[in-house]
């Protein structure tokens, strides 16, 4: 049966909320899917990757060479690890998550229920700033951080618009692929985080990002007031100077039954938090809806297709503008 | 209390084992709309919903509803349309996302006007949802299929190129001192 | 520049007391080889080695400061979260592919006039590729997790590529400096002796490996010499184009070109090129060289170094036509040539172009203070290029029409300046424990390759074109110069006949091939 998260704490106060719900990372069914799959290693899948194909007995001493220097290395494995997985009716895998906790996590905990996404309707949306500054808020931000950002655009035509623009947490993630440490990973609820205990600050995750979506921690002189917990990848606050930081999509909220941040602050419920497993969506005006015939019924489109990211965040685009035309007319 | 009160209802519905349940809602007007929620065998995926209006009218838009427990939970979802036949029934193929008790609901009219369901009924989903496709869950990371083989073979080729720097580098050290020897022998028999 | 207490019977311990051209020839470059490292250094020499400390020790304070307060206090933003230190890291590999290949390629092709300049080149590259890879570490916001590249391995990342790239590239460039090293060793300890440093002579007598110099020590060192040079060509393109890849496989616009590898690697050779004519000018004023690096040495640089200034200008604008053409994304070329960057992109032009090919041309500029003066430019308008080549395509907007901008700060100016500062350092301290030049190449070479009255103009044709026999006039039996067995040696000045002739590379390498 499924059970749904429904809310203990609804009556407390968001922000609050936020940390305690970090705080329950710990013990918390979802979270502790998230932190338990952290700590594994990825070198296991790598080592099985390797022998199975009996890589040494081919190419013999050079490449046994090679082997020894690759043994303990995760290969492109990405696609021979999801093989891996052990066979479950349902779709609920790992996620992109590095790490040879499948097995284990597939024993004694249930397979994540949600797969979160979002919903933009820039028809609804008049630039008011409301959801960088709650964004902000909750997450202690700099005001350079805008993990999430709005953009004032110029369509086609000359009419100016806003486009608000958190992580895409795109399913084929390029900042995932170039990480040289595996700092950054995809959960397996879709949401791509950082480990800033593990990032190294090569800044390559930025350059890959086709949505500058990225944000690097410059300075030291941010202060923090005290918090109640350490820092996760879903919460990262306070957050670790020299290591980058993005959008969480709030996922330790989304998991309580709570909307993220900047669409609970979002006063003309222009963005939607939705989860593609149970096909809804739900803004801040309460509305809920069906995800996939929204998107179908508004012509909803992602951001910068071309580059093959595969987002989960979906725009629906208010006077048919031209998403393309922005990024192009960048001068 | 809302909560418990679902779960009551899961309950009895568990205890008659029924896959059919049926439920009255709320006259609306003159006209009475019943909902009813059908799963067509066992091994379906998909919910059959049918409304059914009293008296029958033919060509009348209903709008049917799912009661979504996303987020602080209660919230009706529309999930699409259907039109009346001539004995009144509107049906709808809906696929649950859930599984558990869930509420069904449905209502007269179409459009974003209508908001909330006149008439509800509640049924246990059993069958496991179908899934986010498994494309969307994992991606092959870039050239991903041949990336296995570059990334051996760049390997061996760096180790290849360490092996023959390195090896010079012994063969050197080991083999020079001793030719040393060798050399100042040969030009003494040289002389 | 230096008191010298060798004497000259030490100097002649072993060699041919009957060549006496070759005899006196041997003297002189022993002498000046030797001289730096022994005895007491000049006053001059200490103050230089004083002031370039200090300079890097500021350095190291700068970083130290920017390790507690973070990357922005070098003036990093999120929209130019890639700047100076990359720059510094590509300009100084940069340099050292240049060095290395110089000395590969002239080895390869067993070019003669190669023997002065062979251990600057590949000293140079020991030194900038060593303070290139430390640049990597202000680079990262958390360089004391650098180890976790080796463990958390993403063989997906180009970056972990780029660490394999270097790693290897930087033990390759350590074994091509040794190799060579080891004659010289013996040598300098049959010269100087045990009195002087009774440290260095036993660690020299171990590295030195017993070397006699007798005809099959020669045959191993140079057959291995001839293999690790062969493997360091391909090397050093692979590594510069895996460098590049770190640009080219993201999707920003300027990045993702194709021609990057390639425009990398010419960047490199053509700037290392430049780097080795003033290392080889310098040393040659302030160590007292001119007997051996002549104007015909660095004249001929200077024409490879306008070969590759042609071909790195014809790939700068292969890279913009494509983009520039078709306006797609034509952003960062616009503010390259017209906009924020068009003082440092024209300074590029000017100085990194114009004006290297100005003074290759005209003859009245074609010498020794001209080239100097020219390559010192081409080496800093590469680094000012490489800062064109990673800045606009950071500080570009890929959404919206915001652009970043990077403002260069005390730290960021005194950490790089410290790495140029450690370039003489390096070399000046280098040069205090080796010798300055491969004595045991140059007496090999024979005085060969200092002869002016060669003409420039024929030689260089067909000494850089001609893949030759590898030490085609070289390591035949006669030369056992220089070892303590050359006495019984009927033919030993082989190089002696090439003195003066003036025929080129083809008289010596017949002459080679008929002994």
């Amino acid at each position: 049966m499924r059970k749904l998260s429904r809310n203990k704490q609804a009556s407390v106060e968001p922000n609050l909320i936020t940390q305690d719900s970090c705080a329950s990372s710990l013990d918390g069914q979802n979270c502790q899917v998230t932190s338990a799959a952290l700590a594994k290693e990825p070198v296991d899948e790598g080592e099985k990757e390797f022998s199975r194909r009996r890589f040494l007995s081919m190419f013999g001493a050079a490449a046994g060479a090679a082997a020894v220097i690759g043994s303990g290395i995760e290969l492109l494995s990405y696609r021979a690890y999801a093989q891996g997985l052990p066979k479950t009716n349902n779709w609920s895998g790992d996620g992109g998550m590095t790490g040879s906790g499948a097995a284990d996590m597939a024993s004694t905990e249930a397979p994540p229920t949600h797969q979160w996404a979002m919903v933009i309707d820039l028809g609804m949306c008049n630039g008011c700033q409301s959801c960088p500054a709650a964004c902000q808020k909750a997450h202690y931000l700099t005001p350079d951080q805008t993990w999430m950002k709005v953009f004032t655009l110029t369509d086609n035509d000359g009419q100016t618009y806003s486009l608000p623009r958190p992580c895409m947490q795109c399913e084929n993630p390029p900042c995932l692929h170039v990480c040289p440490v595996h700092a950054t990973f995809r959960q397996d609820q879709g949401v791509v985080l950082v480990n800033q205990d593990r990032c190294i600050g090569c800044r390559m995750c930025m350059a890959a990002c086709p949505y500058e979506a990225r944000y690097f921690n410059w300075n030291s002189n941010v202060s923090y007031p005290p918090l109640p917990v350490a820092s996760t990848p879903e919460f990262p606050v306070p957050q670790k100077l020299g290591t980058v930081g993005k959008c969480t999509f709030c996922v330790g909220n989304l998991n309580h039954g709570l909307l993220s941040e900047c669409a609970a602050g979002c006063p003309m419920g222009a963005i939607y938090n939705g989860d593609l497993k149970t096909d809804v969506a739900v803004n801040s005006l309460g509305s809920t809806v069906k995800l996939s015939k929204f998107l179908y019924d508004n012509n909803a489109v992602t951001y910068k297709p071309e580059q093959n990211t595969h987002p989960r965040v979906w725009y629906i685009l208010g006077h048919g503008q031209d998403l393309a035309a922005n990024a192009a007319s960048a001068s | 209390m809302r909560a418990i009160l679902r779960w009551l209802v899961a309950f009895c519905a568990a205890l008659a084992s029924l896959l059919i349940i049926s439920g009255t809602a709320a006259a609306e007007g003159s006209s009475a709309l019943t909902v009813t929620v059908q799963q067509l065998s066992p091994a379906s995926d998909n919910l059959t919903m049918v409304a059914r209006l009293t008296p029958a009218a033919v060509g009348q838009k209903v709008t049917f509803f799912v009661d979504s427990q996303e987020f602080s939970g209660h919230s009706w979802m529309a999930v699409g349309s259907a039109s009346t036949n001539s004995s009144g029934d509107a049906t709808y193929t809906y696929t649950p996302t859930w599984t558990g008790t869930t509420e069904f609901g449905a209502a007269i009219g179409s459009g974003d006007s209508i908001a909330a369901p006149t008439a509800v009924e509640s049924f246990q989903v059993l069958k496991d949802p179908p899934g986010v496709p498994q494309s969307a869950i994992e991606y092959p990371r870039p050239m991903g299929s041949t990336g296995g083989v570059l990334v051996k073979t760049l390997l061996g080729i760096v180790a290849i190129v360490w092996i023959l720097l390195l090896g010079s580098l012994l063969l050197v050290i080991r083999r020079m001192p001793r030719l040393a020897g060798a050399g100042e022998s040969g030009h003494k028999g040289g002389r | 520049m230096k008191e010298t207490n060798i004497n000259e019977t030490a100097l002649l311990t072993g060699t041919d007391q009957r060549n006496s051209a070759k005899e006196r020839w041997s003297v002189e470059v022993r002498s000046a080889a030797v001289r730096p490292m022994s005895g007491r250094t000049s006053m001059r020499w200490r103050l230089a080695v004083g002031v370039l400390s200090l300079i890097v020790l500021a350095g190291i304070g700068a970083w130290i400061y920017q390790l507690k307060h973070g990357l922005g206090s070098a003036g990093y933003n999120d929209q130019a979260f890639w700047a100076v230190y990359i720059v510094d890291v590509i300009a100084f590999i940069g340099v050292s592919y240049g060095g290395a290949v110089i000395s590969a390629i002239l080895r390869l092709t067993g070019q003669s006039w190669r023997a002065p300049l062979t251990r600057l080149a590949e000293g140079t590259a020991l030194v900038t590729v060593v303070i290139g890879a430390l640049f990597i570490f202000p680079h990262l916001g958390r360089p004391e997790r650098f180890w976790e590249i080796l463990v958390y391995v993403n063989t997906s990342s180009p970056l972990f590529w780029d660490f394999v790239a270097i790693g290897t590239y930087v033990m390759a460039t350590m074994i091509f400096f040794y190799l060579p090293l080891i004659p010289d060793l013996a040598i300098v300890n049959r010269i100087l002796g045990q009195e002087d440093k009774p440290m260095r002579y036993r660690i020299f007598k171990a590295l030195s490996l017993r070397w006699m110099g007798n005809e099959r020590q020669r045959r191993l060192l140079h057959g291995v010499m001839s293999l690790v040079a062969l493997i360091i060509v391909p090397l050093a393109v692979s590594v510069h184009s895996v460098l590049s890849w770190a640009f080219a496989t993201t999707s920003r616009p300027g990045w993702s070109e194709t021609v990057l590898p390639p425009y990398f690697v010419i960047a490199a050779l053509y700037s290392g090129t430049a780097l080795v004519i003033v290392v080889a000018s310098a040393f040659r004023k302030g160590y007292n060289l001119q007997r051996f690096i002549t104007k015909r040495h660095i004249v001929r640089l200077g024409y490879f170094m306008a070969a590759l200034g042609l071909v790195y200008a014809y790939l700068t604008l292969a890279d913009m036509m494509t983009d520039g053409y078709t306006g797609i994304t034509t952003g960062w070329i616009s503010q390259t040539v017209t906009g924020r960057y068009a003082i440092a992109f024209w300074f590029y032009v000017l100085v990194g172009e114009v004006l290297p090919l100005v003074v290759v041309a005209v003859k009245r500029f074609r010498n020794i203070p001209g080239l100097t003066i020219a390559s010192l430019g081409v080496v800093i308008a590469l680094w000012v290029k490489r800062i064109v080549i990673v800045l606009p395509p950071v500080t570009q907007p890929l959404i919206g029409n915001q652009w970043g901008s990077y403002h260069f700060t005390w730290v960021s100016l005194t950490i790089t300046l410290a790495g140029v500062a450690a370039i003489p350092l390096g070399l000046m301290l280098l040069f205090r424990v080796v010798p300055v030049m491969s004595i045991d190449e140059m007496e090999e070479m024979g005085e060969l390759g200092s002869a002016e009255q060669v003409s420039e103009h024929t030689l260089v044709a067909s000494e850089l074109l001609s893949v030759g026999a590898p030490n085609g006039n070289g390591h035949s039996n006669g030369h056992g110069n220089g070892n303590g067995h050359g006495n019984g040696n009927g033919h030993g000045n082989g190089n002696g006949h090439g003195n003066g002739n003036g025929h080129g590379n083809a008289a010596r390498v017949s002459e080679g091939e008929v002994q």
